[in-house]
């Protein structure tokens, strides 16, 4: 059975990940609007990192050892790779009040369907929307103050979500040779301000992870 | 294995390279025909796709927002063709007055624990028709607003549907919304 | 992508017994709060789940009635009260037939249940059979045993369906044995798919590899039936619980009522109905909703059913003033404008500030309005 190699193919996804978000706030040509700021203050909200082990392509269990090592490994990776210069990395705290807590879950879930709408336009070029005209920024709404006002005036916020899938079973030799075994990620750099996000989708295999690229100067 | 590369996509975008029309068409703004049976007029760019008799409208997606056009459901017909078969399904009449017209259009896309609100008489064009909005959620847990107006023409239901987040999106376009409502005139044949 | 193994009760039991064997061994029973440690399955099961629970939380489909949800975690601790402090309720509201729980005790009613339990032992057997896939540990078994018999050449799918009605059928039996354990009176578990056979005579509920294939119907209300006749019934104060349910039940059955009627499944409705008026609680509402079901099938014998259905409910103090609105709708179709104006009228001094008022004061003027 082949084994996924999760930490290094994660940790070059992250690396990807990180460093073409952070790319959005280089480089304003590529996602107008944004603003060079001077002392980002970047809070970091829960990877949603997850190990899945699929006997099918609907039926699994979540691999509890390996999930919670790859979030660790992605959490050290981001704080490495942003928390220096200017940047400021704010850890993430829950709300006590049960009511702030179910407002910031469905932010997340919002923004989370945001950024399935927009890979499924970036995935397929015949999916683009004309009414969108090249634009990159996609508003999450001016709720997304709830965290700012939340978490000690962090500027912006820094969503990443990768999926690990490893086949098992007796279906895995045949399923895994049409490439069932997968790496999918994304991340989002919300600004706080704006409620505009940038972000990124690397979508990476085993052989395949998607290639750096370097800081707009 | 595929392999995506956004930030290629991305600049292409940025560079502004013309790009072959997709599956979705631009709707600019101005005037547009609907199934022949009235106009609207739209200051926003929106992205249309068709299927059958319902053109669906979108700025930032459909999953975020849409504008649904529901062309002329005649005296039989469900509102959804994929429930044509099924006999269970509400079907409309073209004898229904506007209070039975509504609860035509709750029970086909919405259903208890749905309820509607703030029903009332509404203007299409020149003709009697009806208004309402509900809150629903999907299966995807997010909670959406809806606004729904429609009237009989011609023996006919047309029914207008503007839905979106409610955290977000629907408040963001309601106002154009309400404007292109406000602009139904119905085509006279 | 769903991982997450629910086992949901949607049809009869069967009260055979079984051991719990899963494919690699015996299963030991899960132990008053215990979690599992380190990277086993089961353990990553847990993850989800809670995962899922804390979607669920902000999900509309959830009823926040903490009366309700009280009463329902007070049967689960009658039935098991070494358990119960981990079993999480929620009432969903959705009107299916249905009950599920996941392996950390997150335990889903669905309203359509409630709306068609009779009393307490009725749905504590539902509850006990639930109660017994977590104990069981049902989910990590039919889990393991899929894995094993997923093989190149596709799944074993009948063997799968056999295992998980193995499952099925002890449920059943825990079921039933926390139900006596618990002073109830046996014979109201047969009733429960007694019931449901009414409903949908012809078929069982199609097995799918999520929610497992059941015994039929017919074997499991057979079973049922024989426990019940064997079991010491004379003499004994048995339990059933009526009134406490009912009083539960009468907070909420009008909005159940209306999600069944929504459903525009006529036929089973129509049983539903027609138990629920024999039980004779809250007939006011019951012949209203009698009567929408047939205005909403519309034919036009249904119309003429509707009216007197109507009419049968504004005889008893519950009758919701909405039979009135009902009753303008009909006879303004059948072309009666005299008695749907009156009807409305009498609608909107009774609620003025319905949601649809202004809709209804328009028709009310073109009804008034000389023709």
């Amino acid at each position: 059975m082949k084994r996924l190699r999760v930490r290094p193919v994660l940790g070059l996804a992250v690396l990807a990940t990180v460093l073409a978000t952070g790319a959005a706030l280089a480089d304003p040509q590529r996602a107008p609007g944004v603003s060079r700021l001077s002392d980002p203050r970047v809070l970091l909200l829960p990877a949603q990192v997850e190990v899945w082990e699929i006997a099918t392509t609907w039926f699994g269990v979540l691999k509890p050892e390996p999930t919670l090592n790859a979030r660790r490994y992605t959490q050290a990776a981001i704080e490495r790779e942003l928390g220096h210069g200017r940047v400021v990395l704010v850890p993430y705290t829950a709300p006590a009040d049960p009511e702030r807590n179910d407002r910031h879950l469905a932010l997340l879930n919002l923004h989370a369907m945001i950024r399935r709408e927009v890979l499924g336009q970036e995935a397929n070029p015949l999916n683009r929307l004309p009414s969108k005209r090249g634009r990159l920024e996609w508003s999450v709404g001016p709720g997304m103050a709830a965290f700012r006002e939340d978490s000690s005036g962090a500027t912006h916020a820094l969503l990443l979500e990768l999926t690990a899938r490893r086949m098992v079973g007796g279906q895995h030799a045949t399923l895994a040779a049409l490439g069932s075994d997968r790496l999918i990620g994304s991340a989002s750099l919300v600004d706080l301000n704006t409620a505009t996000s940038y972000g990124s989708t690397p979508s990476a295999g085993e052989a395949s992870i998607p290639r750096a690229r370097p800081r707009a100067s | 294995m595929k392999r995506l590369s956004a930030l290629t996509a991305l600049a292409l975008l940025a560079a502004g390279c013309a790009l072959t029309q997709g599956n979705y068409r631009l709707v600019e703004p101005g005037v547009r025909s609907i199934d022949e049976t009235y106009r609207v007029y739209s200051r926003l760019d929106w992205s249309s796709a068709a299927e059958g008799k319902i053109e669906t409208w979108t700025v930032d997606g459909f999953s975020l927002e849409s504008l649904k056009f529901y062309k002329g459901i005649a005296d039989g017909e469900t509102m959804l063709p994929n429930r044509a078969n099924d006999i269970t399904a509400a079907r409309f009449r073209a004898s229904m007055t506007p209070l039975e017209s509504v609860e035509f259009v709750v029970d086909s896309l919405y259903g208890s624990p749905f309820t509607p609100r703030s029903v009332r008489p509404a203007h299409f064009g020149r003709a009697d028709g009806f208004r309402f909005e509900v809150s629903y959620w999907r299966g995807d847990g997010v909670k959406r607003e809806a606004l729904v107006t429609g009237a009989t023409v011609k023996g006919r239901l047309h029914v207008i549907i503007y839905e979106g987040t409610a955290l977000y999106h629907f408040e963001r376009y309601r106002p154009d919304v309400e404007r292109l409502l406000e602009s139904i005139a119905l085509i006279d044949s | 992508m769903r991982g997450f193994l629910v086992f949901a009760l949607v049809a009869p039991l069967l009260g055979a017994c079984a051991t719990g064997r899963g494919p690699t061994g015996p299963v030991a029973d899960l132990r008053p709060a215990e979690s599992p440690s380190g990277n086993t399955d089961e353990a990553g099961m847990w993850m989800q789940t809670e995962r899922t629970e804390t979607r669920m939380r902000i999900s509309a489909a959830v009823v926040h009635d903490p009366a309700l949800n009280d009463y329902i975690h007070g049967l689960v601790c009658r039935l098991s009260a070494e358990h119960c402090a981990a079993i999480r309720v929620y009432v969903v509201r959705d009107p299916a037939f249905m009950a599920s729980m996941g392996p950390t005790g997150l335990l889903k009613v669905h309203t359509g249940l409630l709306l068609r339990m009779a009393n307490e032992a009725q749905l504590s057997f539902v509850l006990g059979h639930e109660i017994g896939h977590y104990v069981r540990r049902h989910s990590l078994q039919r889990w393991e045993d899929f894995k094993a018999k997923s093989t190149y050449l596709g799944l074993e799918a009948e063997s799968i369906a056999e295992f998980s009605r193995v499952n099925e059928r002890e449920a059943d039996q825990i079921g039933y044995t926390l139900l006596v354990k618990a002073g109830y009176d046996p014979r109201e578990a047969a009733r429960v798919w007694e019931a449901m056979l009414a409903e949908s005579p012809s078929k069982n509920p199609p097995p799918t590899l999520f929610i497992g294939a059941h015994p039929s119907t017919a074997e499991r209300l057979a079973n049922l039936r024989e426990s019940a006749a064997t079991a010491a019934t004379t003499g004994a104060d048995l339990r059933i619980g009526r009134d406490e349910y009912l009083a539960q039940l009468r907070r909420i059955r009008h909005w159940l009522l209306d999600d069944e009627v929504g459903r525009r499944q006529f036929k089973q409705t129509q049983v539903v109905m027609r138990r629920l008026i024999e039980e004779g609680d809250g007939l006011g509402d019951l012949h209203f909703h009698a009567g929408e079901m047939h205005r909403r099938r519309g034919a036009p014998e249904d119309l003429t059913t509707a009216i007197s259905e109507y009419r049968r409910a504004l005889d008893f103090p519950d009758a919701p003033p909405e039979a009135y609105r009902s009753l303008g709708i009909v006879y303004a179709r059948r072309g009666d404008r005299t008695a749907a104006r009156d009807a409305f009228a009498r609608y909107l001094e009774k609620r003025p500030t319905a949601e649809d008022h202004e809709l209804i004061e328009r028709q009310l003027a073109d009804l008034e309005a000389p023709r």
